[in-house]
């Protein structure tokens, strides 16, 4: 199983996507820092404070589970195309084993390569902060806080990426799994905004909030309001029940299916 | 190696649905195959879209049987494939490897995942011909050298059983040989290999045995001299002007003629003494043969005689 995982990280590691992805997104953070940096030059720090809160939120909560879902999707998806899967699978016929391999080496990744973005984004930020407004912050507490956001971001990165691997595995085809995920991410959990009683429950709305620690509000969108309808610690744990729902499914088709 | 049957297919049969309709279809029916000795190479032939590959998927464990027993080694595949993986090696249908992958790698990553060697990898990039073009990337190699890429990681094992399908497909003529050579050679060294093709002649000289399929189903099995045999072991090749018309006149006569390869030519299957007997009932009706040789049969036209149309369901 070791060997397997190894051979899965190596993989996934050696795809361009892994690299070219969260590179677009660093530009994209490297160039929110810039403008950010431009408009703070009268010295007025709320757009750094906004960006910090609202903005840390989003990119945690939506950028990097898109990034890491698509990752998981297109991994699956890099097997269909070449037709390796069932070149692999006369080396390792437990296809379980095979799909457990591919979700452990991909989480490993995954990890890292959110664990780096959220440690440039929360390192460009503070930099800037310091800059415009000196270092008082910047103590015990706020690097726990960079430590939990670190390990948080990664959950909700790992757990979109089983997604990812889940629904392409079950749909047996990435495209398919993206195009569904980007319909559901816009149509349906914007729609389902007029509806706070099924909204607070929807799984990027709890990615959100456990990725930016802000509880779910009652009412939709009003993060970091005072009145909240479940923590963000609890968020966690319903989008970890949505990956493992995925999850279970996606390795019964799999074991199941004709690989032709 | 203990005293198991190597590959035992029993009344394999394997049915899809169609999309769109609730009507299933048999790639495979009925199918019986075995391969009971080591150091044999088998010939597994057939035309297109006859069930050659999904009988290989079936043997991999790769598509579920619909009904029959498919075992490697002794072991069920469906149930224990895993315990006899280690000493199968397989290609199936394309050469698929990561394109974005250097031969090397790809190679790499399958030996890691087998726990084997370095020296595993060296070993079978020797053997194809590719060490000087370990480092080039998948997506670069031609269809040839994809082919004895995807060979090379069939080897990596050093399988007691190998199973190749269409191993020929985009090798030259000089490819084509090598492999031959290389087939038995691997049988030589005490292996068992079950080739499928539907290039005949490529693997003809090869073969120990044979085992021919069409439509999914079993049509003749055995050694080669044997299925060579059963389909007349040898041929009559008529030519003559109104091949057509002649066919229809042969036919008539309770004679079974298949089309030869020029278009003034027709194989009829006879006893090649008894050829005269064409050329009286060919002369009765007004229509003279050009000429008439008699040719040992050849894997490729027992093939086709056995089921290939006949000349009679081609007019």
């Amino acid at each position: 199983m070791i060997r397997l995982i190894r051979a899965e990280t190596s993989r996934l590691l050696a795809r361009r996507i892994t690299w070219g992805f969260p590179t677009a997104l660093a530009a994209l953070i490297a160039i929110g820092v810039v403008i950010a940096y431009i408009f703070t030059s009268n010295g007025d720090i709320s757009l750094v404070n906004d960006f910090d809160g609202q903005g840390r939120s989003e990119i945690v909560g939506l950028l990097f589970p898109i990034m890491t879902f698509v990752l998981g999707a297109s991994f699956i998806g890099a097997d269909l195309k070449s037709g390796m899967l069932e070149h692999l699978l006369t080396w390792e016929p437990h296809r379980s084993r095979l799909l457990l391999a591919r979700l452990i080496g991909g989480a490993i990744v995954v990890a890292g390569v959110v664990a780096v973005l959220y440690v440039l984004l929360t390192g460009a930020l503070s930099g800037l902060a310091v800059l415009r407004d000196g270092a008082e912050g910047v103590d015990q507490d706020w690097w726990l806080d960079v430590l939990s956001g670190t390990g948080r971001a990664c959950l909700v990165g790992v757990a979109l990426f089983a997604m990812g691997v889940a629904l392409a595995t079950i749909m047996n085809s990435s495209v398919g799994a993206i195009v569904s995920f980007v319909i559901y991410s816009v149509v349906v959990e914007g729609v389902l905004v007029f509806l706070p009683e099924v909204w607070r429950w929807l799984p990027l709305v709890n990615a959100g909030s456990f990725g930016g620690a802000s509880d779910v509000p009652m009412e939709p969108l009003e993060f970091f309001a005072e009145e909240a309808h479940h923590a963000y610690g609890w968020s966690g744990l319903i989008m970890a029940a949505y990956a493992i729902a995925l999850v279970i499914p996606a390795m019964v088709v799999f074991t199941r299916r004709d690989i032709s | 190696m203990p005293n198991t049957t190597i590959v035992e297919v029993q009344n394999l049969r394997k049915e899809y649905k169609k999309l769109l309709s609730s009507n299933r279809i048999a790639a495979v029916d009925g199918l019986d195959l075995t391969i009971g000795q080591p150091g044999i190479v088998h010939g597994f032939l057939g035309p297109n879209g006859s069930g050659k590959t999904t009988t290989i998927r079936c043997l991999l464990g790769l598509v579920r049987p619909t009904t029959g027993n498919v075992r490697l080694f002794g072991a069920d595949v469906q149930t224990s494939f895993h315990e006899v993986a280690p000493r199968v090696g397989a290609l199936v249908e394309n050469p698929k490897m990561f394109p974005k992958f250097s031969g090397r790698k790809n190679l790499d990553l399958l030996a890691q995942i087998g726990g084997l060697p370095a020296t595993s990898v060296d070993r079978a990039l020797t053997i194809v011909g590719l060490a000087g073009r370990q480092d080039d990337k998948f997506e670069t190699y031609s269809l040839g050298m994809k082919q004895r890429l995807a060979i090379a990681s069939a080897l990596l094992k050093d399988p007691d059983l190998l199973i190749l399908d269409e191993p020929a497909n985009g090798l030259d003529p000089a490819g084509i040989a090598e492999m031959r050579v290389l087939i038995r050679g691997i049988a030589d060294q005490g292996k068992a290999v079950l080739v499928s093709s539907h290039q005949l002649a490529e693997i003809e000289q090869v073969c120990d045995e044979v085992t021919i399929i069409d439509r999914g189903r079993l049509v003749q099995t055995g050694s080669t001299g044997a299925v060579r045999d059963s389909a007349g072991g040898a041929q009559v090749i008529v030519t003559i002007d109104d091949r057509y018309g002649a066919a229809e006149v042969l036919a008539a006569a309770g004679l079974q003629v298949h089309w030869g390869d020029q278009a003034d030519e027709m194989i009829v299957e006879i006893d090649p003494s008894l050829t005269g007997e064409v050329t009286r009932v060919l002369a009765q009706s007004g229509r003279f043969v050009l000429g008439l040789r008699v040719e040992r049969i050849t894997l490729e036209s027992a093939f086709l005689t056995l089921t290939g149309p006949t000349a009679g369901e081609l007019t």
